[in-house]
């Protein structure tokens, strides 16, 4: 059952108890998936996968093209309600939630960075980075300058004016790891964040966003085939045709 | 930890000859802050490749310093070191030979004699992870100990990659199936190459709500 939505999912209001589907969960957990399941049209995605993390912890999911990866990021980061299984996120259950729930939880405490950034075309980057503090209906003179303040962290300042069309897949990527950190998110989703770019850009963008992370104490999910990308994790989780085929401890 | 081995320590004694006159101490330096990350050059191996390359006619006596201490001899390097230095620059390093690696028997042991294949690939996977994390936090002292830091890591890689498809390719010996371990295990009849693969890794139907979540 889907609880109602409340007032307090209108932007511009404070995130107070605005989130009713607040199930306990074990202390350090920021995320919580059982048996999750999940098949597309013609192709079995998840077949049951548990994934936890810890606050503060990096988890690399890795696993060969078509494993099922990206469909448990897009689950755990609620982008997608999956077929059968819990996820809990920040101790709510996602599937209780409402979609205006989910977008406003994702909005407020959770960052997400994918492959191609995938930054509103019409915006240039420091409105970009603005967007989900102005949706939050924060002043804009404030949003645009903490998104300044992210271009800046991200060494993406030079292009602050920048429409994203011409920009350089480094550094729509570096705007998208700011916009996906100016809320102060306490976990990050990345999914092939660095896919798209050249080998030395790509290690810049990833150690810029997981430096930022681990300096704010956040939990990061990063979807990668690369094993370099994975290297940098604390975790391994892999999976092999939509289950989990090994954890490695790599802390 | 040792990352560069097999290197002939005459030629890289060489080329560091050819930034100028050196001392024994001064070359064994030169060698151990090139290589920070592999094993310190021994005195001994500096002063024995000296005596060869001096033997060869590719480095000389160029005097002996007696200031205060112990007399050093200085050495420089002559014009037949530098032909051979440019020569061994130009030469290509043969790429590793295939065969011969503890990686590779250990593998195909694992794997032709069916011991907990999963679970080898999955330690091997592990050590392999954790060595090349333990190498990306190296603090960088300098541009080219780095790259020595990145050869490592790309062979790493590469040792990750070759064992997913190894562990893809080697039967066990005495069984028809071939190991079955990284690909199509419980798949049933579903192939791993339909094209429905790209709705897993790139499910586009979620992409509109995520850029303006």
């Amino acid at each position: 059952m889907t609880p109602p939505s409340t007032p307090g999912d209108l932007p511009g209001t404070p995130p107070p108890d605005h989130l009713a589907a607040t199930v306990p969960v074990p202390a350090g957990a920021v995320l919580e998936a059982h048996g999750v399941q999940h098949a597309y049209r013609r192709t079995v995605a998840l077949r049951g996968v548990d994934l936890r993390v810890d606050a503060g912890e990096v988890v690399a999911v890795t696993g060969p093209s078509g494993c099922g990866k990206s469909t448990l990021l897009h689950a755990a980061a609620g982008l997608l309600v999956p077929q059968a299984g819990t996820v809990t996120l920040l101790g709510r259950d996602l599937a209780r939630l409402t979609e205006d729930e989910r977008a406003l939880l994702r909005r407020r405490e959770v960052g997400i960075v994918l492959q191609f950034g995938q930054l509103v075309p019409e915006l240039t980057a420091v409105d970009n980075v603005a967007l989900p503090l102005l949706l939050d209906g924060h002043p804009a003179d404030g949003a645009r300058r903490l998104a300044l303040d992210w271009l800046e962290r991200c060494g993406a300042e030079d292009v602050a004016a920048t429409m994203p069309s011409d920009m350089s897949g480094g550094e729509a990527q570096r705007v998208a790891v700011a916009r996906a950190l100016v809320t102060g998110p306490s976990v990050v989703f990345a999914d092939e964040p660095t896919g798209s770019l050249d080998t030395l850009a790509g290690r810049q963008v990833l150690g810029l966003l997981v430096a930022a992370v681990r300096e704010r104490g956040a939990s990061l999910v990063i979807v990668t085939h690369d094993n370099t990308v994975a290297a940098r994790s604390d975790r391994e989780v892999r999976l092999v045709d939509g289950t989990v085929a090994s954890e490695a401890v790599l802390r | 930890m040792c990352i560069v081995i097999g290197m002939s320590t005459a030629d890289v004694v060489l080329a560091l000859l050819s930034r100028g006159p050196a001392h024994g101490y001064d070359l064994k330096r030169g060698h151990d802050t090139w290589f920070d990350q592999g094993r310190p050059l021994a005195f001994g191996q500096v002063y024995a490749t000296l005596a060869r390359l001096e033997r060869d006619g590719l480095a000389a006596v160029a005097h002996t310093e007696t200031g205060g201490g112990p007399e050093r001899t200085v050495y420089e390097i002559t014009p037949a070191g530098r032909a051979r230095l440019a020569a061994w620059v130009a030469e290509p390093a043969e790429p590793a030979a295939p065969g011969a690696d503890e990686l590779i028997r250990k593998t195909v042991a694992a794997l032709r004699l069916g011991l907990d294949p999963a679970g080898f690939v999955a330690r091997q996977r592990a050590a392999h992870l954790r060595r090349m994390r333990a190498l990306e936090q190296t603090p960088a002292t300098d541009p080219t100990s780095r790259l020595v830091v990145e050869h490592a890591v790309a062979h790493l890689d590469a040792d990750l990659r070759w064992l997913e498809v190894a562990a893809g390719y080697v039967s066990t010996d005495g069984a028809a199936a071939p190991v079955q371990l990284l690909h199509h295990v419980a798949a049933g009849d579903h192939s791993d190459d339909s094209p429905d693969d790209q709705s897993d890794d790139s499910p586009d139907d979620h992409s509109d709500d995520r850029s303006r979540a």
